[in-house]
């Protein structure tokens, strides 16, 4: 169950990995801040390039000049060494920062093996127990006590195998290296052999990233080899160059014509060993088998080589001869290899400067500006520059990809981390003042309304208790007859009623709105009087009743402002006829 | 001896300088991934604490508020207001009150109805007028007929209308001095239907109907 558990959590990170590898690794990458180092017994090569800027800032070369016969390997040595490095990264400004160191090629096992074709996991499995690589012939006697580096190349799908280039060293050389590096202040990641820095600065000087077939050729005092790369193929081949050829090799840069059957014979011997490479079918077109073009790149620690190289071109003439140089004045592409006309790679102004004041740099720093191009890239993304060979022989780089792995993780989520934490006490605090401000709205609110309804509740009651009032008011307005009629009439009547008008009776309806008079007037004259006093006073008079009486007695008559009765004494003889009149008044 | 002590003078201690000690990392340590695991348990519940803060909290009591603000806020604006619409609604009633308290004033109350009795035969006296009779015609709540339905009424008990038929004899002059003081007294008092007949030696004959709205308590 606990295996099952491992193994997926395995595949979950490995497809996190490889999901996240390429942000990652750009973030591994840009903290790499590196040197490259070629550190001999006579002298020191750096040189810096600057990944940012892609410029190279330091280009150094330094004789160390020690006197007698000093080793870099001999203990007693070591301190004086030390301290000549320190004292050169100091004034250089590389003091304690990670380093590639170049490894000579003589001193690695370069081998190129076919293994079975296998997915991913499994090679990676496989690979990683040196027990695998044993199963080898061509490694197992060899593999013990080394330290091991591999690459795999191209895959033949006819064979069903995959090409490998393998590099192997004696661990002890390289941790005595890397002691003495550490404590003179340099930080080595990456232990290369030169021949694969030489290879890679041929292909970044190469115009498009592509893997194009060329040979590599180093001779010299040191080192002598022969080196073809194809799309599919990598081989390695010793040249075994006796130390007399070595010595003619040298002379004949003295001669004045080094023409003739001899040095024929030294040109020929010089590449007797490595020809048959050369000659190698693979190096023939598929279609036309003829030996295709191409280029021989060369390099050497020799100080003057033209006349050989003009030999060797005579002796090779399907190939273009282009010696690696940093030399100003030998910028022809056609016929040299100049890491300076490279425009992907720029030099720092100082160093242009210097060039410029010394005219020409020693073609040795070739290499070093090869492994300066390198980086540890723990993820393997791919990278700005095309580098093909990526060999490393750093006894610890296991351990090392681990841990880088895991700070450039860590450095991504501490980072993911800080960025959610801004954005998010960002957005949080932008959003809790409004937050807070709603969040009381949100309490208050049913205060609100409570007061609110409470409010209304109160103002219709108080409504509703003016509305009643004022309906009892109405009610009670309504009760209450301000226009009193009756009282108006009785008022008025003593004052209407004129002297020749007797009334016998006042009858006063309500609800008709009308009074009835009725009474006497002595003459028309009187009668019409009082119909246009009612008029004026009281309402529309109309006559209802007239008609003629005859008054025999004595008559009375009130009148206004006359409390004194006036007597008409009517004569015996003539009878008084007197107007007996009812009158209705609308009021 | 002497070659012995000069050989000795003569050799030099080669002295090794001492070098500055550079502190790197151990390349054999092999750092685990545990502080990794760690920082990302802390990105996920960082970003589910602020999905919930954000989501489930602050957006959707906002989102809530928006929905009510309007509704809080004419509440609120309307109470900040109120005051004034209080104060009228106060006042008002306050006049209405004393408007109504006033009319009521003009009113018999139902219980005191010996009130009006005594009211009206001391003026009736004071006038020097008799009253021959004061007979209860007839009593009931007021009434109205119904806007919709004038056969239906609409009977208000707050009021009693009683109807009296009254016979009085005296003088006109101190009848309508009576009348005058009757009006005076603003009472609910309706006279309805009047009579006044002549009877001789200038006394006249009062017959009226008259109409007392009494207040019920």
């Amino acid at each position: 169950m606990n295996e099952k558990l491992e193994n997926l959590k395995k595949k979950i990170l490995l497809f996190l990995l490889k999901i996240f590898s390429p942000i990652l690794g750009k973030q591994a990458i840009s903290k790499e801040n590196r040197f490259a180092i070629e550190l001999d017994d006579e002298g020191i090569s750096i040189c810096k390039y600057n990944q940012g800027s892609k410029t190279i800032t330091n280009l150094h070369h330094e004789k160390f000049n020690l006197a007698g016969n000093t080793s870099l390997f001999n203990e007693d040595d070591q301190v004086y060494y030390s301290q000549k490095i320190v004292h050169i990264l100091k004034e250089q400004k590389l003091l304690e920062k990670e380093a590639t160191v170049i490894l000579p090629t003589s001193e690695t096992i370069i081998k190129t093996i076919n293994i079975p074709l296998m997915d991913q996991e499994t090679f990676d499995l496989q690979t990683s127990d040196i027990e695998f690589w044993k199963t080898f012939e061509e490694l197992s006697d060899i593999i013990d006590n080394k330290i091991f580096s591999f690459q795999p190349l191209a895959i033949n799908d006819e064979t069903q195998e995959q090409e490998v280039v393998i590099c192997l060293i004696e661990r002890e050389k390289v941790e005595k290296l890397n002691k003495i590096l550490r404590q003179s202040g340099v930080k080595p990641t990456i232990y290369e052999p030169k021949c694969f820095s030489l290879i890679n600065t041929i292909f970044a000087n190469q115009k498009d990233n592509k893997s194009k077939e060329f040979a590599f050729l180093e001779y010299g005092e040191k080192e002598n080899y022969l080196i073809t790369v194809t799309q599919n193929k990598f081989v390695f081949a010793i040249n075994n160059i006796t130390r007399a050829d070595i010595i003619l090799i040298k002379q004949l840069e003295k001669m004045p014509d080094p023409s003739g059957p001899f040095w024929s014979e030294v040109f020929e011997r010089s590449i007797q060993d490595v020809r048959g490479n050369l000659m190698d079918d693979e190096w023939k077109g598929s279609e036309e088998k003829t030996t295709i073009f191409r280029n021989l790149y060369v390099h050497t620690d020799l100080e003057q080589s033209e006349k050989y190289l003009n030999g060797l071109q005579s002796k090779l003439p399907d190939f273009t001869i282009k010696p690696l140089t940093l030399n100003n004045a030998k910028s022809d592409e056609s016929k040299f290899e100049n890491i300076l006309t490279n425009k992907k790679i720029k030099f720092s102004k100082k160093l242009i400067k210097k060039f410029n004041q010394d005219n020409i740099l020693e073609d040795k720093l070739y290499p070093v500006i090869g492994a300066s191009l390198r980086l540890f890239n723990p993820f393997n993304i791919k990278e700005n520059l095309f580098l093909r060979f990526k060999q490393n022989l750093y006894p610890y780089k296991d351990q090392l990809t681990n841990n880088r792995k895991i700070q450039a993780t860590s450095g991504s989520l501490s980072m993911v981390l800080i960025l959610l934490l801004l954005i998010f006490s960002s957005i949080i605090g932008l959003n809790i003042p409004k937050y807070l401000e709603k969040n009381q709205l949100l309490a208050s609110h049913p205060v609100v309304v409570n007061d609110y309804n409470s409010l209304m509740e109160e103002i219709k009651t108080s409504s509703s208790k003016v509305k009643k009032i004022e309906k009892e008011k109405e009610l009670a307005e309504k009760l209450i007859v301000k226009t009193d009629n009756f009282s108006r009439i009785i008022i008025e009547t003593p004052k209407i009623v004129p002297n020749g008008v007797e009334l016998q009776k006042v009858d006063y309806i309500k609800n008709d709105s009308v009074v009835f008079y009725e009474g006497y007037a002595l003459t028309d004259y009187d009668l019409n009087l009082f119909l246009n006093n009612i008029k004026k006073r009281v309402g529309n008079p109309d006559i209802t009743s007239l008609s003629l009486a005859e008054l025999t007695e004595t008559i009375e008559i009130n009148n206004e402002g006359d409390e004194e009765d006036q007597q008409i004494i009517v004569p015996s003889e003539d009878v008084l006829k007197l107007r007996n009149f009812k009158i209705k008044v609308e009021l | 001896m002497i070659k012995l002590l000069r050989s000795k003078k003569l050799k030099r201690v080669k002295r090794v300088p001492k070098l500055k000690k550079f502190k790197f990392e151990d390349e054999q340590k092999t750092l685990n991934s545990k502080s990794n695991y760690m920082k990302f348990v802390y990105i996920i519940i960082l970003a589910i604490s602020f999905s919930v803060g954000n989501f489930f909290v602050i957006n959707p009591t906002i989102q809530k508020a928006n929905l009510i603000e309007s509704d809080y806020n004419q509440k609120k604006n309307f109470i900040n207001t109120s005051n004034e619409l209080r104060a009228s609604i106060v006042s008002k009633n306050k006049k209405v009150e004393k408007e109504f308290s006033e009319l009521q004033k003009s009113f018999f109350k139902k219980e005191e109805q010996e009130k009006f009795y005594k009211l009206f035969s001391e003026l009736a006296m004071d006038n020097k007028l008799k009253i021959l009779t004061l007979t209860k015609a007839n009593e009931d709540f007021y009434k109205e007929p119904k806007k919709d339905n004038p056969a239906e009424f609409n009977i208000y008990n707050q009021y009693t209308q009683v109807s009296y038929d009254v016979e009085i004899i005296g003088n006109f002059i101190d009848y309508m001095r009576f009348v005058e003081d009757l009006k005076n007294i603003n009472k609910s008092m309706v006279t309805d239907n009047v009579q006044i007949n002549k009877d001789g030696d200038g006394i006249i004959k009062i017959t009226s109907k008259i109409l007392i709205n009494f207040k019920n308590s």
